[in-house]
């Protein structure tokens, strides 16, 4: 298995993955305007953790506590995936059935061919999963 | 990513707006994952309250086809905008002569709109792209998806005059504002024959369209700073930019929606935008006059596939395959459709040339639905040869059966249903029984939050048998959903394609409309 299967089998790493900083030459989406209220960024940030086991809550709740404040949304930056975004040929993706291999090329390459759109903002990690 | 990796073709994903809700037990032939995006309870769909569940982490955008896999980069853009500025360019036509010489004006270089330059060049004319964000022209520009990029006025203004003196076939980026372009080449006589526009205004105030007068940077900063004031001055040019666009009408330009939400948005900030009546436009949507008419209510619309493989060999089989499949269908058509299988058959033939592939190997074009079966089920015999491997079909959001979208996809709808969402709903429940391998439907996307309903499907054909027997249910079903809803909405086109379908396929049984005489019905009330 290489690099790209082994972090495809592998989900949301149980350890956390090193910062990263935002690529700026990556176009992205300009700030959002604020619109909740107090309770709801609580909810907000209560919702992003429900994806991360409890210990590492710590950590990551200031960033995105401050990715909240900065572009209106949590973006999760930190868990982007370091594989370059691409088609590859269908035999690439690890899958126990051919469909959700197609499944898997169409996500990926979805992604990677909007081209100018503000890739890098476009979807939140939820997708990653 | 991970559940797609583990699942058996006994499971099913369930995603809810970018969360996977998780693998459940289904059965062989059923979609191995459903999308919904942005599902609300209708009173819970104004652009305000996307931004408040958004950013709470509850629901997300819909997008057209990114947000159902299906997404190809801008090939499928440039075939329908080069077919668009084609008939466009068939309307103007005073004594049949083509394009050459003659200048379409229109705004944005981002995801979609992009392909505007290319789909001018591709139809032979002189193109002026305006686009604010020199990031996105420096990605077309460098991607040569537009010839030339110009970032004063003026020189612009000399440039256009010179191409259309020499009849040269250009596509120039105005690094800018679309206004300056339209009020400069006013000011300086320059006659524009087609305009349109291309911004993000299904997403008015929050970066998909920026105001005149002041520079990209200010507009980001007022955008979040200064909400209110920043959709004032959005508002304020929108004003102006109808206004302008009204003084080039009346010199002849035939200006035209390309989807984007221009005449709702304009008309919701005060322009002088409504037709005489108060109730229309002044300016048709393309649907309204090109795509519906002649393409959606036959059946025509943009069925697209992936060559699974990544090889380009594959996708030069199947640009054969189906190019010999549109050219025996050509050969026996009858006239209504005939004209749509040439075009397409011209398309095929040269779409290799025209280097549009960005990633995955896919091709578009647009076909009824015999044509799609057949293509689809010679694709599939030569997967079964070993000629090709497996290759991935689907379509466009914007199309005959999967959209539900007042302004755009069934804007030629005129039974009073077209802010009606049925026939979208049912077509992703019925593309999901008929055997699609994933089926998605969305609140959102091309036109906005709210204000459309549209889905899509992918189906992997491998070769084998079961993959016959699924493409042919729902590719069937896929289209003539929507002809049934667009001939029950007494559509001519869709009356015809519908009636001609059923002498075809003895299982197909549809309501057809009996036309009451509107007259008898007017003069009876002005009896009673
Ligand atoms: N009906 C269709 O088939 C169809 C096809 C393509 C696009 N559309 C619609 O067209 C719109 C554009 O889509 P996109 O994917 O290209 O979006 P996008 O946001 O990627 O691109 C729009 C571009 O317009 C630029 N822009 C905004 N205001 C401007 C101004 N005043 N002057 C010059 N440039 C300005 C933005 O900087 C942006 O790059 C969307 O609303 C989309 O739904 C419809």
């Amino acid at each position: 298995m290489n690099e790209f299967q082994k972090a495809i089998r592998a989900g949301i790493p149980a350890e956390l993955p090193p910062k990263k900083e935002i690529d700026e030459r990556i176009n992205h989406a300009p700030r959002r305007k604020e619109i909740l209220t107090e309770d709801e960024k609580v909810l907000a940030l209560r919702n992003a953790l429900r994806y991360f086991p409890e210990p590492l809550h710590k950590e990551l709740l200031p960033e995105f506590a401050g990715e909240l404040a900065r572009y209106g949304r949590i973006y999760m930056h930190r868990y982007r995936p370091d594989y370059p975004m691409h088609a590859r040929p269908i035999a690439d993706y690890p899958a126990r059935c051919s469909e959700a291999a197609a499944i898997m090329l169409r996500q990926r390459s979805s992604l990677s061919e909007l081209g100018a759109v503000p890739a890098d903002h476009a979807v939140s990690l939820r997708n990653e999963r | 990513m991970q559940y797609l990796s583990e699942m058996s073709d006994e499971q099913t994903l369930h995603m809810y707006s970018g969360h996977p809700m998780g693998l459940f037990p289904s059965q062989k032939g059923a979609p191995r994952v459903v999308i919904t995006n942005g599902m609300m309870i209708p009173n819970y769909s104004k652009p305000d309250d996307w931004e408040r569940f958004n950013a709470m982490g509850v629901t997300q955008y819909g997008q057209m086809t990114a947000g159902s896999y299906m997404y190809i980069g801008p090939q499928g853009i440039v075939h329908g905008t080069t077919i668009t500025v084609l008939n466009a360019g068939r309307k103007i036509s005073k004594n049949g002569e083509g394009l050459e010489g003659k200048l379409f004006v229109t705004s944005g270089l981002g995801g979609m709109s992009g392909a505007q330059p290319k789909a001018g060049n591709i139809a032979g004319c002189v193109s002026v792209t305006a686009e604010v964000n020199p990031k996105a022209t420096e990605t077309r520009h460098s991607q040569g998806w537009v010839d030339e990029v110009i970032s004063e006025v003026g020189e612009l203004a000399a440039r256009v005059r010179k191409a259309k003196r020499d009849k040269e076939v250009v596509s120039i980026a105005y690094s800018g504002n679309v206004v300056d372009v339209w009020e400069r080449f006013y000011e300086e006589d320059i006659q524009i024959d087609l305009g349109s526009d291309q911004t993000s205004l299904h997403n008015p105030w929050a970066g998909g369209y920026y105001p005149v007068g002041l520079s990209f940077e200010e507009s980001n900063r007022l955008m979040a700073e200064d909400p209110v004031k920043f959709k004032e001055e959005v508002q304020k040019t929108l004003v102006r930019h109808v206004q302008i666009v009204n003084k080039h009408a009346q010199r002849g330009t035939y200006f035209f929606d390309y989807g984007n939400a221009f005449l709702l948005e304009s008309s919701r900030a005060g322009a002088d935008i409504l037709a005489e009546n108060g109730l229309e436009f002044k300016y048709p949507s393309y649907v309204q006059d090109i795509m519906g008419p002649m393409c959606f209510d036959l059946g025509f619309g943009p069925f697209r596939w992936v060559c699974a493989s990544g090889d380009p060999k594959d996708l030069r089989e199947t640009d054969l395959i189906a190019g010999a499949v549109l050219e025996e269908m050509a050969e026996q058509a009858p006239p209504e459709i005939e004209q749509q299988l040439r075009d397409n058959l011209r398309w095929i033939r040269s779409a290799e040339e025209n280097q549009m592939v960005v990633g995955s190997m896919a091709r578009i074009l647009y076909a009824d639905s015999a044509g799609r079966i057949l293509i689809a089920r010679a694709f599939n015999q030569a997967i079964r040869e070993g000629r090709i491997g497996p290759v991935i079909l689907g379509r466009d959001h914007h199309d005959v059966s999967g959209t539900d979208s007042p302004y755009r996809e069934t804007s030629n709808i005129y039974d009073g249903s077209r802010f009606t969402a049925d026939m979208a709903i049912h077509n992703v429940i019925g593309d999901g029984f008929r055997g699609a391998s994933w089926v998605s439907i969305h609140n959102g996307g091309g036109v906005g939050w709210g204000e459309v309903m549209n889905g899509g499907f992918g189906m992997l054909l491998d070769g084998s048998d079961a993959s016959d027997s699924r493409l042919e249910k729902m590719l069937f079903f896929d289209v003539n959903n929507g002809i049934a809803r667009r001939s029950w909405a007494r559509n001519e086109g869709a009356l015809f394609a519908i009636k001609r379908e059923m002498e075809r396929s003895p299982d197909l049984r549809v309501t057809l409309p009996a036309l009451a005489d509107e007259k008898l019905i007017k003069d009876h009330l002005n009896q009673a």
